[in-house]
């Protein structure tokens, strides 16, 4: 936790010292400094195996807030720092302070952009998204989908964009260093492991079609993973992604294979399959009905279970599209609960409920 | 699986190393015309700064250039869009007429921009006054207001073509 504190007090020491610096040879202009947030508070309630930190006897404390500011240092220069701070009632991944969560310095070379320091990964649909609540439907994007920590690498990031007549074609490499944040229960309560290495890499692509809100993807990362107090074992992930978003409605969906060397039992290779899929609907105008299916399934050598199973049906109801109420109940199965259960014996299930409000700027 | 890794990947390279760079042919400037020129969108008029050699865009042109994914003018000046602002009509109508989309979708489009780390949306100024300003005094900017507005010196209309 110290380590953790003095790193994001150097992180902020190094964003201030350059934009004090940049600031000094030219000075800061309004239209070049922006601040954007986001800020989400929830009530959530579930009626069986404790999720998310959600109980049976329910709780307010679950917000999620985020600051970002952003600087134009030249035409082709930015620095770019974003604080988040988030409660999810009784998990143990509460942030009991403000974070650092990004703090990148960025270039633009002709078509392409490079961004270093601790920088958002471009990865699928929602990677940075996860818990923006004016954009996404439900509170937040599939956990069984993005993995805690994936969606900042402390390295480089590089993204080529460009056009082939009307298609959009948005191509992006990164390495760097990871912190994985895996939660789960043992039989003795929750409990959760923080594993970080510094070789990791990946890329990803995008296609936007000619028709406007409508784009594919593919994504693949090279990651680490501790097999041992002292083994590192080198694992891949490759995924594809679907976006149709029109302005009446939507529909969007992921997948993605991870291998994970070594990791089974008896030394065997461990296979995850992750998939969701999400639809949603403007009624009238403010009004939308969003439907969702998120499942991730586990292979062994002779054995596959289902490690997740979450259906949910929500209506949200957008003031405008910067303020978004929603109303979201979730139909949940499997092994993933913040309470134990055993893999050998049957899933578990939970019904959740969250109620939000959501804004941003 | 490692030479599938290695064919993605090769392709993708070979995509990007056939494309040109979109930056500079969707910036053409043409060339110079009278300050007075109408644009084809009758909804609209755009407009840039008199000192930019552009005299008309292709509403895709125009799109990128709003979505910030061109950024530049072929004379490498960085390009500065300009919006109205948000929940007006004139902002509704080029939402709708020049990217495709509600400005309610593209505001929410924005919102997913910014929290990813990609760009920030467009300045906003609001009032046309305001935006023919910023655009006079400020050489690679480009903005659009009511038809009928009356133009200064130092700012000129751009054709926009289908």
């Amino acid at each position: 936790m110290r380590i953790a504190a003095i790193r994001a007090r150097s992180v902020v020491g190094v964003a201030i010292f350059l934009l004090w610096t940049t600031a000094g040879r030219a000075q800061i202009d309004a239209d070049k400094f922006t601040l954007h947030g986001y800020f989400t508070q929830g009530f959530a309630k579930a009626d069986g195996l404790p999720l998310y930190g959600i109980t049976k006897t329910g709780t307010w404390d679950y917000r999620v807030l985020a600051l970002q500011a952003r600087y134009q240092i030249t035409d082709d220069d930015q620095l770019v720092v974003q604080t988040r701070y988030e409660r999810n009632g009784l998990s143990l991944l509460n942030t009991t302070a403000a974070e650092i969560q990004w703090a990148y310095y960025q270039h633009q070379f002709g078509s392409v952009t490079a961004a270093i320091g601790k920088a958002p990964i471009p990865d699928g649909l929602y990677n940075n998204l996860r818990e923006v609540g004016t954009v996404l439907p439900f509170y937040r994007a599939p956990p069984n989908f993005y993995t805690i920590g994936f969606e900042t690498v402390e390295g480089i990031v590089l993204t080529h964009a460009t056009t082939l007549g009307a298609w959009k074609l948005e191509s992006t490499v990164y390495g760097g260093g990871i912190t994985v944040t895996f939660p789960f229960a043992t039989p003795d309560g929750p409990t959760v492991v923080r594993d970080r290495h510094d070789y990791n890499f990946g890329y990803q692509v995008w296609l936007d079609t000619p028709i406007p809100g409508v784009r594919i993807g593919t994504q693949f990362q090279s990651f680490q993973v501790s097999a041992g107090p002292t083994d590192t074992v080198r694992n891949s992930l490759f995924g594809g992604s679907f976006d149709a978003t029109f302005d009446h409605y939507f529909v969007r969906g992921e997948y993605q294979g991870l291998t994970f060397k070594d990791y089974g039992p008896n030394g065997t290779d461990e296979f995850e399959r992750d998939g969701w899929g999400e639809a949603g609907i403007k009624l009238i105008k403010p009004l939308s009905l969003n439907v969702q299916i998120s499942q991730s399934a586990i292979h062994y050598p002779g054995r596959t279970y289902r490690w997740v199973d979450d259906r949910a049906v929500g209506v949200t109801y957008a003031l405008n599209p910067s303020v978004v109420f929603k109303l979201e109940g979730h139909h949940h199965t499997g092994y993933d609960f913040d309470q134990f259960v055993d893999v050998a014996g049957a899933a578990g299930k939970s019904n959740f409920g969250i109620f939000s409000v959501s804004t941003s700027f | 699986m490692r030479s599938l890794i290695l064919m993605t990947m090769s392709a993708a390279m070979c995509l990007l190393a056939a494309v040109p760079d979109v930056v500079h042919a969707q910036s053409n400037a043409q060339n110079s015309t009278p300050s007075s020129a109408q644009s084809n969108a009758q909804s609209m008029l755009v407009v840039v700064n008199s000192a930019n050699p552009i005299v008309s865009l292709t509403k895709d042109q125009l799109a990128l250039i709003y979505l910030k994914k061109t950024k530049k003018w072929k004379n490498d000046e960085p390009i500065v869009p300009v919006d109205q602002a948000r929940r007006t009509k004139l902002r509704d109508t080029f939402s709708l007429e020049v990217l495709g989309r509600s400005a309610s979708t593209m505001e929410t489009y924005w919102q997913a921009q910014i929290f990813s780390g990609k760009d920030v949306p467009p300045l906003v100024r609001k009032t046309d006054a305001d935006v023919l300003a910023y655009v006079r005094e400020t050489p690679g900017a480009i903005g659009y207001v009511m038809p009928g507005t009356s133009l200064e010196t130092g700012v000129k209309t751009v054709t926009v073509k289908d």
